[in-house]
């Protein structure tokens, strides 16, 4: 306790001693197999990071090679496909619903349909967006569990496969949840 | 963070943590997951010791916030509580493990403030300053906490 910047009392000195002998201490053997755990582990976490960002930087290469239009956001990596309507109107990482949704823009805009993939780790998500010059429709199909929630509303959860929803009118956006992650598509 | 320096750093103060740990949850299993968990978190983390305050300081640091998010999860706490039960300290002489477990137990029945500034001095062999540095408090408030602890101990296991 020498090193130390106290003054024990003389009648706490007993106790205070007691206490810095008892105190636990690892074995050599258990401290390198913390320490090989520790190591383990942060290469664990290091490769998620890196997933995170490297995975889909490949598929952004072969993405574009196949020229999709294609632009990543927060770590996930999102390809877009789009068929029919305008051909303008991609300028925000080809989200095409800003001044779309209403019927007067659709008579010269037309219906739109635009398919979105998502890999993140393991998961691959596609979402196909349609307006249909009344309703927004979404088409979900994942190999993994996912869920969704439109604005603030209830979370839908799926564990794979393909699902077909309705945007409520007025939502604000949508928001699709996996591994952890939420990742927001505004309307 | 370098292997070289992680080594270093684990090479310094992983006993150090293990005793304040062991101390201020009385689980020593739950301590060697959160020395684990703390020294982790060191080798992940994007930004590293920035040298605002000493080394030994934000390790600690790390493994409080640590502690910190555990009590907050209710069942965590509760299967840590079952450990504290059932933790078998080794077989190395029989007056001195029932010395040992008898101070552990006692511990965990100190007030927090002070059982934390015990287990810093006594577990972790932190200085006064370091510990004030560490609870953001004065050193005069860290000393008298300690000293109320260690009293209310002697009370306790005599």
């Amino acid at each position: 306790m020498s090193k130390n910047d106290d003054r024990i009392p003389e009648d706490l000195a007993d106790i205070a001693g007691r206490l810095s002998a008892g105190k636990a201490t690892i074995e050599p053997s258990r401290r390198n197999e913390l320490r090989e755990r520790v190591r383990m582990a942060a290469i664990g976490s290091a490769r998620s990071r890196r997933r995170l960002i490297a995975g889909p930087m490949n598929f952004a290469v072969a993405a574009l090679a196949a020229g999709a239009i294609l632009t990543s956001s927060a770590g996930v990596v999102m390809a877009t496909s789009g068929l029919g309507g305008s051909s303008h109107n991609n300028s925000w990482w080809g989200w095409p619903w800003h001044g779309h949704k209403d019927a007067s823009s659709c008579q010269y805009k037309g219906p739109f349909t635009r398919t979105y993939t998502y890999r993140y780790k393991q998961l691959v998500i596609t979402v196909t967006v349609t307006w249909n010059c009344k309703h927004l429709k979404y088409s979900f199909s994942s190999n993994l569990p996912f869920s969704y929630q439109y604005g603030n509303g209830p979370t839908h959860g799926f564990k794979s496969g393909s699902h077909q929803s309705t945007a409520p009118s007025g939502t604000s956006g949508v928001t699709i949840i996996f591994g952890g992650k939420k990742y927001t598509l505004p309307l | 963070m370098d292997s070289e320096a992680f080594d270093r750093l684990y090479s310094e103060h992983a006993d150090g943590l293990l005793g304040f740990l062991t101390y201020q949850t009385g689980n020593r299993a739950l301590a060697e997951d959160i020395v684990a968990d703390t020294f982790e978190r060191v080798l992940t983390a994007r930004r590293g010791w920035r040298g605002e305050s000493g080394q030994k300081t934000w390790l600690y640091s790390i493994a409080m916030n640590r502690l910190r998010d555990i009590a907050r999860r209710k069942d965590a706490e509760t299967r840590a509580m079952g450990r504290v039960r059932t933790v078998q300290a080794p077989q190395d002489g029989v007056a001195a493990v029932t010395d040992r477990d008898a101070l552990r137990s006692a511990l965990q029945d100190l007030p927090e403030d002070e059982r934390v500034v015990v287990a810093l001095r006594f577990g972790g062999d932190l200085s006064l300053r370091d510990i004030a540095d560490l609870l953001g408090e004065r050193q005069s408030t860290i000393e008298g906490r300690l000293y109320r602890g260690l009293r209310h101990l002697r009370s306790t296991v005599g």
